[in-house]
């Protein structure tokens, strides 16, 4: 009476036992969206506070939020990047975020606020505002190229969230469709 | 022309088929009498080369060697001499050529290993991996960065070239070792003692007194603020804070000052020196005075005899000698960067440490805005300060990241550093013992670098602690920033000769005591503007 079934088992183990490992190395993450040849995957954030899409081949660093570093741009030698940082209600620096979206004259080399722009995605309200300033290197006060850094503040209960997109002037336009995919979907999970 | 500290394939690659030594042994046994008749006639123009001075400009040192070997401590002179950190005299050609050596393969095993690093989690390589090997091209041997870079080469023949360029710089390294060298790296190097390899920075008595006078007036300038004065108690030396070494060496501007783990000194800039001692005279004779002090002696001489220009040096620079005087702890309070200079840890300096440095001199920066706006100088280190008041996180990860692309494999988080010393660990570890004293320097490398490993890790420990202490100062110091601005603003528009830059730094101190909330300082500003008007 057993051995069919043990027939179908030991077939099943023999089975298993001869599929073959997934290459080490090899992506299986569904690609979700294809920006300017971007392909963006699902990304989960390491505290679970949110997720997004995230280009599959940039590279992740987390640690306080994600920064996604994508290419150097030849010219200036200088990378494009994608930082999403969490600010809470109970954040030292920044808890409003209208105010932190107004805050950006300081850092600007004539010291103008940048216009603000909200626009509404899906059921979020989101602030948005961009600006040039000089990159320089460490330690040097000569100025190596034109930044442009565009932001995203999305407002949540109790905080916001920060999204920037920061690369050389002059390769901005490049990685900016993938900015707006990581904004597009950006799902606060608090 | 780009400058390259390797880029000599073909050298490299007969070094491979040598190192083993049967294949020597066949060699010597096949070209004797041809080996004995070249020794013959090359032997005398050997001896001449041995002879010949060294002349940097000759010898092809290209300004990234040039900058290597004066923060190793040389002195490459205007003449073409160039003069070694240890004997502070002139080198023969064959010595400097094994320093320039020396050099490159420092660069290699450290290009290599950040490559290895790359490779070790077996997935594909990112496009930010691909743009540091790019940058790390001119210390790599080029059959590695082809491999690399073209895609149908398998991961495993990449991995297996990095590991025989490995093996072989490694080799060049251990080979030149005495028994002695390995011993004297494996005994335990305590906090708050100098360490091995420090030479004196001063070339020249007149070099040592200019030094001695910044480092006088540094102290003073620095310990007037309430924050600096802590800054400067890190290194107390019998209730006294004992400043480490100052020395003026060219730098060629791209960096302002350096702390030389070496020899454990700060490295001013001379053009930054050269540009402060100028400004200590009116525009109209600036030009001459310039033209003047080109030669390293003339400005020594112009130090010497005008204390205001040694002033000038150090309130001008005085943020960036607190960066640097904050390495100047760590040196002292860790053992790290001497484990480095024995060779007992990769040659890089942990991110963790300069986020600590730059993080202490905004921080010194605050208080001198809160205590003597007057002194605060409108540079890049106010802007500096602005963009980490205004967003401590962002400006966090964009300092790790431009320090890590200005040098890859240099610059390193400290997870990766242990990462490396892990990987020298277990080379270390698989390394072939012929006879006892191999087994013996084995034991001590051993020893050496597992003690290394140890103080890493417990660097990091430390490091989160301190870290948490710094963000709670910036917190605490972010409140106040606005009005530590609005009054530095105002007080500026005391110093300003144009009208338009007077408006201007009044909006300034006006936006900022808006946003402080601060009455007292609102009303000021109000004043102030009436007063203008």
């Amino acid at each position: 009476m057993n051995r069919p079934l043990t027939l179908v088992v030991a077939i099943a183990v023999g089975l298993s036992a001869c599929k073959r490992a997934v290459p080490k190395g090899v992506d299986l993450t569904p690609t979700k969206e294809i920006v300017v040849g971007v392909e963006m995957i699902d990304y989960d954030d390491e505290h679970g506070a949110y997720t997004c899409h995230a280009p599959r081949f940039w590279s992740i660093h987390e640690d306080n939020g994600a920064t996604f570093i994508g290419p150097r741009d030849p010219t200036t030698a200088g990378s494009s990047y994608i930082t999403i940082v969490r600010y809470p209600g109970s954040s030292a620096r920044w808890s409003d975020a209208q105010k932190y979206a107004e805050s950006f004259w300081q850092v600007d080399p004539s010291h103008k606020q940048p216009a603000l722009e909200k626009r509404k995605i899906g059921d979020k309200t989101v602030i948005f505002l961009h600006q040039e300033r000089p990159f320089y290197k460490l330690h040097s006060s000569k100025a190596e190229y034109m930044l442009r850094s565009d932001h995203a503040i999305i407002p949540i209960q109790g905080g916001f969230f920060a999204i920037e997109h920061r690369a050389p002037l002059n390769a901005h336009e490049r990685t900016l469709p993938v900015f707006e995919a990581v904004v597009r979907s950006f799902n606060p999970k608090i | 022309m780009k400058s390259r500290l390797i880029d000599e394939p073909q050298s490299w690659g007969s070094l491979g088929p040598l190192t083993n030594r049967a294949a020597l042994f066949t060699l010597c046994r096949t070209m004797k009498p041809l080996i004995l008749l070249v020794g013959v006639f090359t032997l005398p123009c050997a001896a001449r080369a041995q002879s010949i001075q060294a002349d940097w400009r000759r010898d092809g040192v290209d300004e990234r060697v040039k900058a290597a070997l004066t923060s190793q401590g040389w002195r490459l002179e205007d003449d073409g001499r160039a003069l070694e950190a240890k004997t502070k005299a002139p080198v023969t050609k064959d010595v400097l050529d094994k320093a320039v050596l020396d050099l490159r393969q420092g660069a290699r095993r450290a290009a290599l290993e950040t490559v290895n690093l790359m490779l070790a989690s077996g997935k594909p390589l990112s496009p930010e991996d691909q743009q540091k090997i790019e940058t790390l091209s001119a210390d790599l041997p080029p059959v590695l960065v082809a491999a690399i870079l073209d895609p149908r080469s398998g991961m495993n023949q990449v991995k297996a070239l990095v590991d025989a360029d490995l093996s072989r710089v490694v080799s060049y390294f251990d080979g030149g070792r005495t028994m002695a060298a390995h011993a004297a790296a494996a005994r335990p190097v305590s906090a708050e003692t100098p360490g091995p390899r420090v030479y004196l920075p001063y070339y020249t008595p007149l070099e040592k007194s200019i030094g001695e006078k910044i480092r006088a007036f540094a102290a003073v300038e620095i310990g007037r603020d309430p924050f600096g004065k802590t800054v400067l108690s890190h290194l107390n030396t019998n209730g006294k804070p004992d400043l480490p070494p100052i020395v003026i060496e060219d730098q060629n501007g791209a960096v302002v000052a350096q702390y030389d783990i070496r020899r454990r000194a700060i490295v001013l800039d001379r053009e930054s020196v050269l540009a402060s001692v100028v400004g200590t005279v009116p525009p109209s004779r600036a030009f001459a005075l310039r033209t003047a002090l080109t030669t390293r002696t003339a400005l020594m001489e112009y130090l010497s005899a005008h204390p205001e220009a040694v002033s000038a040096v150090v309130k001008d620079n005085d943020v960036v000698i607190v960066h640097e005087l904050t390495h100047a702890w760590q040196d002292r309070r860790d053992t790290i960067f001497r484990e480095i200079t024995r060779g007992n840890l990769p040659d890089a300096t942990p991110l963790e440490y300069e986020e600590e440095a730059y993080k202490t001199k905004n921080l010194y920066l605050h208080s001198k805005l809160q205590n003597d706006p007057a002194s605060v100088k409108m540079d890049r280190e106010l802007e500096d300060y602005t963009d980490m008041m205004q967003n401590p996180e962002l400006w966090e990860k964009d300092l790790m990241k431009t320090l890590n692309d200005s040098s890859p494999s240099r610059a390193l988080p400290l997870r990766s550093i242990q990462d490396i010393q892990a990987a020298r660990l277990a080379r270390t570890r698989g390394r072939a013992v012929l006879t006892n004293d191999d087994q013996r320097a084995r034991t001590l490398d051993l020893s050496a670098m597992g003690r290394g490993q140890k103080e890493l890790t417990a660097l990091k420990a430390a490091h989160d602690c301190r870290s948490a202490l710094l963000n709670g100062k910036i917190d605490e110091a972010g409140l106040g920033s606005y009005q530590a601005l609005g009054g530095y603003y105002l007080v500026q528009t005391q110093f300003a000769t144009r009208s338009t830059d007077r408006i201007a730094l009044l909006d300034l101190a006006e936006r900022n005591a808006k946003a402080s909330g601060n009455a007292v300082l609102i009303e000021e500003v109000r004043k102030a503007k009436e007063r203008k008007k």
